[in-house]
């Protein structure tokens, strides 16, 4: 054997130390063999005998076989155990050796023929590393007693050499890597494992998001249980925290060279952390204004319950509720979702309890205090109290996350939205009893019925404005006058909403009282300007008059009045139909006005068709309804009773477009109505 | 070395042969192995049995040459078998998954 064997002198009494350089031969695994052999002996490690025999000659093997160099085996044996290691003299890059899988074909011709060593020196040392140094590199293991031990120094890790302390200080970021702090850790620990000698190592951090400690970075191996490790926390700010741990014994170097790469490490995860506070906070104000917007659409209270849900989950939690508050104080569930379909059962069951532990008491709770409320398992999550403009409206209750609790900002960010959403509610709610005014003022503005007269035929069709907050300024009525004539007045006030409302219900109660008082209709006309002009707030008012009497024989005498109002239709029982009666001046607009009268006579089965401009100027895209085309629907009707006719004028002009009106609609019908 | 490093007898019968093997395999020993077992399925027998009563040693390399030896020993339709394993070899092969792929007897 052409080797030099060296007995350590400076070695304690309890410790063998064995030193050789053996060629790089085929002998060599058989000499090292010879070597432990006889360390083992003397050290009374027998038991080890096996397993030490067996990875000694692994890694020597390898030596001989990748390395091609001449080799050192150094091999340490104390009252612990036993370490061996193999140095090679190749100098190249360093690599990380990792144990090849176990076999687990059955057909022998799938088996592998090679790469068991490592897996053997894996599986039975207690730990087993390399160290890289700039001659070549070491592989090393350890194997500790079966028995246990006294406690005893383990051998230590040489000290480091200048040159790799600076390495372990200049590693930095790349600045453009995908997961710049990921590869950081990862290389600072691999580095400082190697420096130190650990078999493997792990950076775990936890972002305080809730979902624990990650694994940032590994090196090596998984530790043995029971092993002893060396953790260094990282001195991180909230909610950041984290660990550096290195399976190695803390003992020589290896605590402050573990804390000086933690104390690096720190460094670089503050800055991530701050970094990624302010993305969050980007993040959650990009969330919060489209929330707003999109709750600021919704004028539906039923929708914009139904919508909120939908914006929480799941970016706020698995599931979402909201309870609004009845009109005898009680929470009602509105709406609610569930990131999983099938899982939503489960809420609505959940807010069916009862009892003063129920979720539902829990709700009441944050309702009455106005602050948010934890609610327990099995549903975990949280309510908070939808209120606007000092009202209790309801509650928004929210799932956990599966993974992690609600951290502090998403509960800001969730009030936020409770706020916005109590808003919209509220505006909703707002709207709706504006349309609730509207409809009801609009109803006060119409006759409940027209009046039943022997031989004059009434009838009235009336179809508000597609958008049922407006109150149009159409209107109709008709009016007993003093001298046993009936007044019919179909008028249509400029504007819409509740001042056009205003303007309608005075139009309509001055003619009422003018007419009332026996004056002539062209002087109630004037009167009437004069009141709008004065009164009106700059709107104004188109208007016809008709006073029907009985004229000679059964025709009836009417006389047409029209203040800038649209031409109503005769139609003829014979079936021709036409325009009568003169344009006029809007009331309203200028001091003095010109109202001509028209007479028209109607035979009987005669009618006179009035209709505001919602009728007309009805749309089918660009395509207009028009008067001709009223004229052309009107005149097949003659023959048919008041009723008929208005009834089937509504729906001809309804049924020529889709949309809904954007006009209100009235169309009045007064006929000569014969003897039967 | 003093000790013999592998020794290799081989007992033929009709049906199978033996390999009396006693020492260690290892890179040095493995190669010898293989040639005596190559020769031998030149002229294939049914069995090649190893017996391992007299090794006192095997790493991977010497399971290695086993797998090799293994497949080639069904290309030529006989088949090479393992006996009197010890226990520290035993739990190699089972570290290593061979076992279910090798004839272990």
């Amino acid at each position: 054997m052409s080797a030099e064997v060296s007995r350590a002198d400076a070695a304690p009494a309890a410790e063998h130390v064995r030193r050789v350089r053996l060629p790089a031969d085929r002998r060599t695994p058989a000499a090292a063999r010879a070597v432990v052999r006889s360390v083992l002996a003397e050290a009374h490690l027998d038991e080890l005998l096996n397993e030490a025999l067996l990875l000694t000659t692994e890694l020597s093997t390898n030596a001989v076989v990748h390395a091609g160099t001449e080799l050192d085996i150094e091999v340490i044996a104390g009252p612990s155990g036993l370490m061996v290691t193999v140095t090679d003299y190749k100098a190249s890059p360093s690599e990380t050796l990792t144990a090849g899988p176990r076999n687990d074909e059955i057909d022998i011709s799938d088996v592998s023929e090679r790469g068991r060593g490592l897996l053997l020196v894996d599986h039975f040392a207690s730990r087993w590393g390399t160290t890289h140094m700039a001659t070549g590199k070491g592989v090393w293991f350890r194997l500790d007693r079966k028995t246990v031990p006294p406690a005893g120094a383990l051998p230590e890790a040489p000290a480091p050499t200048a040159g790799a302390l600076t390495t372990l200080l200049q590693i930095a970021p790349e600045p453009h890597a995908d997961d710049a702090l990921a590869d950081f850790a990862g290389h600072l620990l691999s580095r400082v494992a190697e420096l130190v000698g650990a078999a493997g190592g792990a950076v775990r951090l936890d972002r305080g998001e809730g979902s624990g400690a990650q694994l940032l970075a590994r090196y090596g191996r998984q530790p043995r249980a029971g092993a002893e490790l060396l953790r260094v926390p990282l001195n991180v700010n909230r909610p950041y925290s984290g660990e550096l741990e290195l399976d190695v014994a803390p003992s020589g170097y290896a605590g402050p060279l573990a804390a000086l790469a933690a104390e690096r490490l720190a460094l670089h995860l503050e800055n991530d952390r701050l970094r990624r506070a302010d993305l969050r906070r980007q993040t959650w104000l990009t969330f919060l204004a489209e929330a707003s917007e999109l709750l600021a659409q919704s004028l539906d209270v039923n929708l914009t319950l139904a919508l909120i849900p939908q914006l929480v989950v799941p970016r706020l939690g698995q599931w979402c509720a909201v309870h609004t508050t009845d009109e005898w104080g009680r929470l009602q569930l509105a709406a609610a979702t569930h990131a999983d379909e099938m899982a939503l059962p489960q809420v609505h069951a959940m807010f069916q309890e009862s009892g003063p532990d129920s979720p539902i008491a829990r709700l009441r709770e944050a309702s009455r205090s106005g602050s948010q409320v934890p609610l327990g398992p099995p549903l975990e999550g949280f309510a908070v109290p939808l209120a606007a403009r000092g009202q209790r409206l309801g509650t928004l209750s929210v799932g956990r996350h599966p993974r992690h609790r609600h951290d502090a900002e998403e509960i800001a960010i969730l009030e936020d939205v409770a706020r916005r959403a109590a808003l919209a509610v509220d505006n909703a709610r707002i709207h709706e009893e504006r349309r609730r005014v509207a409809h009801t003022l609009q109803q006060s503005l119409l006759p409940p019925v027209l009046p039943v007269v022997r031989g004059i035929g009434f009838a009235a069709e009336y179809v508000p404005t597609g958008d049922a907050a407006e109150v149009g300024g159409d209107f109709y009525d008709v009016v007993p006058l003093p001298d046993e004539r009936w007044l019919v007045v179909v008028g249509d006030v400029s504007g819409k909403g509740v001042q056009a409302a205003a303007v309608t219900g005075l139009v309509r109660d001055v003619i009422r009282v003018l007419v009332g008082d026996g004056k002539p209709l062209p002087e109630a006309l004037g009167r009437l300007n004069d009141t709008l002009v004065e009164r009106g707030g700059g709107r104004y008012c188109t208007l016809a008059l008709a006073a029907v009497g009985r004229g000679d024989g059964d025709q009836l005498d009417v006389s047409l009045h029209l203040a800038g109002h649209d031409r109503p239709v005769l139609v003829r029982a014979d079936g021709r139909a036409s325009f009568v009666g003169t344009g006029g001046t809007a009331l309203g607009l200028l001091d003095s006005i010109a109202t001509p009268v028209a007479t028209v006579l109607l035979d009987p089965g005669d009618a006179l068709v009035f209709y505001t401009d919602g009728v007309t100027e009805r749309r089918r895209g660009r395509e207009l309804f028009g008067p001709e085309r009223l004229r052309d629907t009107a005149a097949p009707l003659a023959g048919y009773s008041a009723d008929i006719v208005a009834a089937r004028l509504r729906a001809a002009t309804m049924g020529f477009s889709a949309e809904g009106p954007r006009d209100d609609i009235a169309i009045l019908v007064l006929r000569n109505d014969p003897e039967t | 070395m003093e000790r013999p490093e592998l020794s290799i007898a081989v007992l033929r019968d009709p049906d199978e042969t033996v390999l009396k093997l006693a020492g260690e395999i290892d890179m040095l020993t493995a190669g010898r192995l293989s040639n005596v077992v190559n020769d031998i399925l030149a002229d294939p027998p049914v069995r090649i049995v190893l017996d391992m009563a007299g090794v006192t040693f095997c790493d991977s390399q010497g399971l290695g040459t086993i797998v090799v030896l293994t497949k080639k020993a069904s290309h030529t339709r006989s088949v090479l078998m393992l006996t009197n394993v010890g226990e520290f070899l035993l739990r190699v092969l089972d570290i290593t998954g061979l076992r279910s792929a090798l004839t272990v007897r």
